[in-house]
């Protein structure tokens, strides 16, 4: 199967499955911003997906969910179950068609007729959900007709032709000789005639029915502009030329099996798991060590800790790198969609484009590749739609009218940086602060205080948008909000920097692996969690005197420094705690401020790969991810930065 | 005129496109009993066909068209040549 196609099955399936989850968990709580926030960029991401293939009415039907999901995201309209089941009517249609493209390679026929039926339903006329799910029904005549007729036909045909359809022009007939491979034909009234005198010569009462040997597609395409009055039923193929298209073709499968071994992911994460474990494990010998040396005539002993704990330490981060390393894929497994995209896009927006990739052997974690993909679609769109001129316009500019877009990678150090850079328009920072301003999103002192840079920045905020029309495309609010937050979600960081008339460089610098990260465990109100070290400048004990209220917030002076203080359970909305007298508190540095953050205790510092969260957790608001301790219990690592902002 | 009643035939020519349906429907009704004659015809209308298989007058004649002589002349000629 086309690599492409295969992609896109994997993926439609992950998206609508997210988007249904989204949409029941909106069933029992309706107001939930987040999930319909999440439920519309997945409705979205697909339909952007949807584009890449020549499947217009799953384009249609996703774009009518999305415009239904939109104006309950803007507030025009209400979630009501009806319009959850509409909405998931026309997901689950979508993961049938996916499972057609997985098995015969095209979505069937009678399955694209339905797509009527579940559009009808987002408007409003729920009576047709029921009946698209009763349709399979539907293709029992053609499985008759060609046990009746035999043969070796591999599709079947039932075309009624419009009662008007003479007037029209069209000679079904005419089109019924086209069928290459025709194996049978029947012709029969669709109503018993009338008496003689009363039959309308200019009015088709006609109903053929037809077999053939031709592949299904090759029938289609002779009936496409009549689809509504034709039903097109493949009839299993021979099976020789049906497992053809499915083989990724003569030897691709001995070629890795010599090449190297295909492994399961689960597995290595499995593994990835276990060392992790083993770390934290490990770091109980230096506990060990320690009891040992303060044993009176156990220095022997307690030497002889250390050296192990040596040894355990160099093998177990051998390991782990070992591990990490059979996750490295190249960069090309995030890119090798674009160029089919910018291509369509290239001709539907009459903005011929090249798009030119360098660097894109370098490899990074596989997750790390695999969430790549979605922010580099919607920045490739974003540039292809907003950034890049139309030709005319690009001539007028003294520009080529082929224009560039060019994706990069660089390896800096444990760091890869991705940069996509156009030669369109730019960005003009005086749009993006009256936009920014119109929408509410700065105050008008504060416009005036933001340098180019900082305004630029803008256009990463959630619900920024400077599209004057909803196109197909993006444009729509989604989209550089959401780029920032997977890239966050990453451990990485994306930027934005604009010529005007030049062209715009978006640039991402992700981390090429989930490295081992220290991590302080620590406890509030019997929870406990980590808190990544290095984000800890120190900790310190505060007496409750020494603390002072300013307004509604209270602070404390450390070596002549005025430091807010926040509590971690108040943050995390937990009961407060019973006031003690002396207080442990995080020094921490954010944003150039140091806040010190109060916390019941600490319980231990600990080794351990932090992994970015997944499924239901990746939306909690100050969760940076997650990790597994020796004990198999999970620990959710904060993230501060989002925490308190 | 590719429709029209000659001697003991009603023959159709050439291309028989759909405003002649109308032609056919009447010469059929006004004169039944006497036989289509299909030898000369290129290509005949599904409107045409329509109205020979809904009259069933009797088809006489083979077609050059291929198409047709597989496809329809059976179709047709099974009601009406009895």
């Amino acid at each position: 199967m086309d690599e492409l196609l295969a992609q896109f099955i994997l993926e439609a399936r992950e998206l609508v499955q997210a988007a249904i989850d989204d949409l029941f968990a909106l069933e029992a709580e309706p107001g939930d911003k987040g999930r319909i926030d999440s439920a519309f960029r997945a409705v979205h991401t697909l339909k952007g997906s949807v584009g890449l293939f020549d499947l217009p009415a799953l384009h249609s039907a996703l774009h009518a969910a999305e415009d239904n999901l939109g104006r309950v995201r803007s507030g025009t309209a209400s979630l009501d179950v009806s319009q959850i089941d509409a909405i998931v009517a026309v997901l689950e249609w979508i993961d049938r068609c996916v499972d057609d493209l997985e098995a015969h390679g095209a979505v069937s026929p009678q399955r694209l007729e339905q797509a009527g039926d579940v559009q009808a339903a987002l408007r409003g006329d729920p009576t047709v959900i029921a009946a698209t799910a009763g349709e399979a029904a539907s293709t029992d005549w053609a499985m008759a007709l060609a046990a009746r007729i035999g043969g070796e036909a591999r599709v079947a045909l039932r075309y009624r032709p419009h009662p008007e359809c003479f007037f029209g022009g069209d000679d079904p007939i005419a089109l019924i000789a086209r069928i290459p491979g025709l194996s049978h034909l029947s012709i029969e009234p669709g109503q018993p005639w009338p008496a003689p005198e009363l039959l309308d010569p200019f009015r088709s009462n006609l109903l053929f029915e037809a077999l053939s040997t031709a592949p299904p597609s090759d029938v289609e395409a002779i009936f496409r502009l009549v689809p509504d009055q034709v039903k097109i039923v493949p009839l299993g193929a021979p099976s020789a030329s049906a497992s053809e298209p499915l083989d990724a073709g003569p030897g691709s499968a001995g070629a890795d099996g010599t090449r190297g071994l295909r492994v399961d992911p689960a597995r290595i994460d499995m593994l990835l798991d276990l060392v992790g474990e083993l770390m934290t494990a490990k770091n109980g010998m230096a506990g060990l060590a320690a009891m040992a040396g303060a044993i009176p005539g156990a220095a022997e002993l307690a030497r002889s800790i250390v050296s192990t704990q040596q040894d355990l330490d160099r093998l177990s981060g051998a390991l782990y790198g070992g591990i990490l390393q059979t996750r490295m894929v190249p960069l090309a497994h995030a890119f090798h969609r674009l160029p089919r995209m910018v291509r369509d896009l290239s001709r539907r927006l009459g903005k011929p484009t090249h798009l030119q990739i360098e660097g894109d052997t370098i490899e990074a974690d596989k997750t790390i590749v695999d969430e790549l993909f979605e922010p580099l679609l919607h920045l490739v769109r974003n540039a292809m739609d907003h950034g890049i001129e139309a030709a005319e316009e690009r001539l007028a500019l003294g520009k080529p009218a082929l224009a560039k877009l060019s994706l990069r990678v660089l390896a800096e150090g444990d760091h890869i940086v991705v940069s996509l850079s156009d030669d369109g328009r730019g960005i003009d920072p005086a749009a993006i602060r009256a936009a920014a301003l119109r929408n509410g999103l700065v105050s008008a002192e504060r416009a005036t205080l933001l340098d180019d840079r900082d305004t630029l920045d803008l256009l990463f905020a959630a619900g920024f948008s400077t599209a004057t029309i909803v196109s197909d495309l993006s444009g729509r609010g989604v989209g550089l909000d959401a780029v920032r937050a997977d890239v966050t979600r990453l451990g990485g960081t994306v930027g934005i920097t604009s010529r005007v008339g030049h062209g715009t460089t978006t640039l991402l610098r992700l981390p090429i692996s989930f490295a081992m990260t220290q991590l302080l465990v620590v406890s509030v109100g019997g929870e406990r969690y980590g808190v990544p070290m290095p984000a800890v400048l120190e900790t310190v004990r505060v007496k409750q005197e020494a603390v002072s209220a300013i307004r509604d917030n209270r602070a404390f002076v450390l070596r002549d420094r005025t430091i807010a203080l926040l509590s971690l359970s108040e943050l995390l909305g937990l009961p407060e705690t019973v006031p003690v007298e002396e207080m442990t508190v995080l020094v921490l540095e954010l944003g150039g401020q140091r806040i010190g953050i109060i916390i019941d205790a600490i319980t231990e510092r600990i080794e351990t790969v932090t992994r970015p969260l997944t499924g239901l957790l990746t939306g909690v608001r100050g969760i940076g991810g997650s990790t597994v301790l020796g004990n198999g219990q999970v620990l959710l690592v904060l993230d501060i930065a989002e925490l308190v902002g | 005129m590719s429709v029209a009643l000659d001697g003991d035939a009603i023959v159709l020519t050439g291309t028989c496109g759909v405003e002649e349906a109308e032609t056919l429907f009447a010469l059929v009704q006004g004169n039944r009993g006497t036989p289509v004659d299909i030898t000369g015809a290129e290509w005949v209308h599904t409107a045409l066909w329509q109205v020979m298989l809904a009259l069933s007058p009797a088809i006489r004649g083979e077609p050059s068209n291929p198409f047709i002589r597989q496809w329809l002349l059976p179709l047709v000629s099974g009601s009406a040549r009895q």
